[in-house]
């Protein structure tokens, strides 16, 4: 009876597709395929995950074997209408096609999470603790603060991080850590001038509001007095300056 | 090289949490080893960074020689507790529940769930090993905190950006939020410091233990409640199978999965607790409800849900909905009446911005039933409470506190959402699926026993 009306469920799910969504390559296999075109991990997988491949899916996994449980469930009703009499309703029918359905959410779930851990092997295994960091996906912005944390030479001095790209931000002040460390997250990119003192660090990754006046050796800032500084290092990434 | 050690520091607080409970978990009452393990492994998590603000409160360096011989005196007094304190004999705590016995088929079943939890639990470990910290606010505002203390083996301060101008970062330090409780931190400083250099992967092993955990107290108190091992376990792989679950553990490093974690363990011994008024499972409530405060600011609000399912399971149903109604007023009252910058853990009225927003409704019914965070989480959930509620009869008061802290729970979640300026994390979708993780693995415990009270009404007839 399980597989009966499983059997039943996946076909009328399979006509229904078909009426939506025609194609030669058959609906089902380009469905499925958007549902198995797994990506590495991003930013936004500790919020959400939609369990598609493509961002402008039309068919979700969830409704469709949600669809496929609700439709097997009616034919084991309808089957079990017709052969009133002979079959009686059984509770582990219900439960046996309710564990199917989820298990096959889930083998997609776990292959998709096989995947990104080979992803994962293949970018990091073997690696010491550092040049994991210096693979990761942020190692520019890694490899800047260690190239800045080499040009120190006065450890106990506070830091202030600046650069408009909230990213940039977040990671590249805590790769200075556990330096004494200032970025305002959604705020102005330095505090006020009153607020700096001789022998701070300023560290600036583009983009950012702040310039460098080569000629007045100072940091300009909209709205701001001219700061006046020493250029320690400067690449693409960003510069690192001292307070005069 | 690393493991040895790596090893020790996740077996001290296996030790310390479960030598503890033993003598107070009574013999022979059905889910009791994996209970013990389960509850045992989130205590531990818990007592360690407890043991480790006490160590720096004495002036003394919250080292892993420190702290690790701190905690060893604590397992060997432990282990002095269990032989004066064995524990309570079934004599005296007859277990109700008779243990079932499965059917061949229904133990290569069994087995087979337990594979597929197996594997997960490898994969979830074997990517948390290999990859460095990766998630947002993992960053932010956790692992800062993680790189001080462990640079320093001590606890430094960390003030607000304003703060820290104003005393120009004199001895302090400051992040994005240094106001959050600080046990998520001391647990990766716990780690590292164990292993005894920086490693951004295995700093994050007691995520591994959390999900652990979270599984172990899933089955135990399903069979303590009375249900079956076969619908324990199916439950239990339905809840460590979610991926969004699956996801907090393998990028370790939120706080969201030990919030959840604890509210869980909390409901469900609140749930059994109101069953049989046992004292053991009344202190595993408070324990892990009062911990909620200490891994998130929210959880505060969810320590408030026990305040309903408390007047529900105490009080007769005429007088308990009459408080309960008073209680609703009262709150509006004070929400009218509140100075509007008056802030209650982390939240002033003023940045909360009470209105309705309903851009925010589409995406927060999505997350649900659209997304594969949860699986078909909501569309069993939506049919079997109820049902389960109808066709209770007359054991239905038994899920009436629980249901009343959940209810409450959710009241709180969807006003969040749905009327102030929070809004935003579910239209974009960010917060949203974070603050529902902390809720699911308690609501999955409400629809087994509701699941199983269907089943056992419908096989009855």
């Amino acid at each position: 009876m399980v597989f009966l009306s499983l059997l039943i469920g996946c076909i009328t799910l399979l006509g229904i597709f078909t009426l939506f969504y025609s194609s030669d390559a058959g609906p089902a296999n380009i469905i499925f395929q958007d549902w198995v075109s797994f990506k590495p991990w991003n930013q936004s997988s500790i919020n959400t995950y939609r369990g598609t491949g493509s961002t402008k899916a039309v068919f979700f996994p969830v409704p469709v074997i949600a669809g496929l449980l609700g439709l097997s469930l009616f034919a084991y009703a309808l089957l079990l209408f017709v052969f009133r009499g002979k079959k009686q309703f059984d509770w582990r029918v219900v439960a046996t096609l309710t564990i199917l359905c989820w298990m096959s959410l889930d083998l997609m779930w776990q292959t998709g999470l096989l995947w990104r851990l080979h992803d994962t092997h293949a970018r990091f295994s073997g690696m010491e603790p550092k040049e994991k960091l210096a693979a990761a996906p942020d190692r520019r912005i890694f490899k800047f603060m260690e190239r800045v944390k080499n040009k120190i030479d006065n450890p106990n001095s506070r830091f202030f991080l600046s650069t408009s790209d909230d990213y940039y931000g977040v990671r590249g002040s805590y790769h200075l850590y556990p330096e004494n460390v200032y970025w305002r997250r959604h705020g102005p990119e330095l505090p006020d001038h009153s607020y700096l003192r001789r022998d701070d660090y300023i560290v600036v990754i583009a983009p950012s509001e702040l310039r460098f006046d080569r000629n007045a050796q100072a940091l300009l800032m909209p709205g701001h007095e001219p700061l006046p500084v020493k250029r320690l290092m400067k690449n693409n990434t960003g510069g690192l300056f001292r307070v005069r | 090289m690393d493991m040895p050690y790596l090893i020790i520091a996740m077996a001290l607080p296996w030790l310390l949490g479960s030598i503890w409970l033993r003598p107070f978990f009574p013999r022979g009452f059905s889910g009791r080893q994996p209970l013990l393990a389960g509850a045992g492994l989130l205590l531990g998590l818990l007592a360690v960074p407890g043991l480790m603000r006490l160590v720096d409160a004495c002036g003394v360096p919250i080292s892993f020689l420190y702290v690790g011989s701190i905690t060893g005196i604590f397992i060997t007094c432990g282990f002095a507790a269990n032989i004066a304190r064995s524990p309570v004999s079934t004599d005296v705590y007859p277990s109700p529940i008779g243990r079932d016995t499965l059917t061949a088929w229904q133990k290569v079943f069994f087995t087979l769930l337990c594979a597929v939890i197996g594997l997960r639990l490898i994969t979830i470990g074997l990517e948390i090993i290999w990859r460095p910290l990766f998630p947002w606010d993992a960053s932010m505002h956790w692992a800062t905190k993680t790189k001080v203390w462990f640079d320093s083996n001590r606890i430094s301060t960390f003030v607000d950006n304003g703060r820290w101008l104003e005393m120009a970062g004199e001895g302090i330090f400051t992040d994005h939020h240094p106001e959050y409780p600080i046990t998520i931190p001391l647990l990766q400083v716990w780690t590292l410091s164990a292993i005894g250099h920086w490693d951004e992967g295995l700093m994050n092993m007691p995520w591994l233990l959390c999900f652990m955990a979270l599984g172990l107290m899933f089955y135990g108190q399903a069979k303590a409640a009375g249900v079956s091992s076969m619908v324990a376990i199916v439950f239990t792989y339905f809840l460590l199978s979610m991926p969004l679950l699956d996801t907090h553990a393998a990028l370790a490093g939120y706080a969201d999965l030990f919030l959840g974690t604890c509210y869980a363990g909390a409901i469900m011994a609140f749930y059994n607790w109101s069953l049989k008024r046992e004292p053991w499972q009344g202190c595993l409530t408070l324990i892990f409800a009062m911990s909620c405060l200490l891994i998130k600011n929210e959880g505060f609000y969810w320590l408030l849900t026990f305040i309903p399912a408390l007047i529900v399971v105490l009080l007769p149903t005429r007088k308990a909905v009459l408080i309960l109604l008073v209680l609703v007023i009262a709150t509006l009252a004070l929400l009218w009446l509140f100075p509007r910058d008056f802030t209650v853990a982390g939240h002033s009225l003023e940045l909360l911005d009470i209105h309705y927003r309903s851009l925010a409704l589409p995406p927060l019914v999505k997350i649900f039933t659209v997304h594969d965070n949860w699986h078909l989480f909501i569309y069993l959930l939506l049919p079997i409470v109820p049902a389960g509620y109808l066709l209770a009869g007359k054991s239905r008061g038994q899920y009436l506190g629980i249901g009343a802290a959940l209810a409450s729970a959710l009241g709180l979640f969807l006003i969040l959402y749905l009327f102030t300026g929070h809004a935003h994390g579910a239209i974009y979708y960010t917060s949203v699926g974070r603050i529902a993780l902390q809720l699911v693995p308690s609501l999955m415990f409400l629809m087994m026993l509701l699941y199983h009270e269907v089943s056992r009404s419908w096989q009855a007839k």
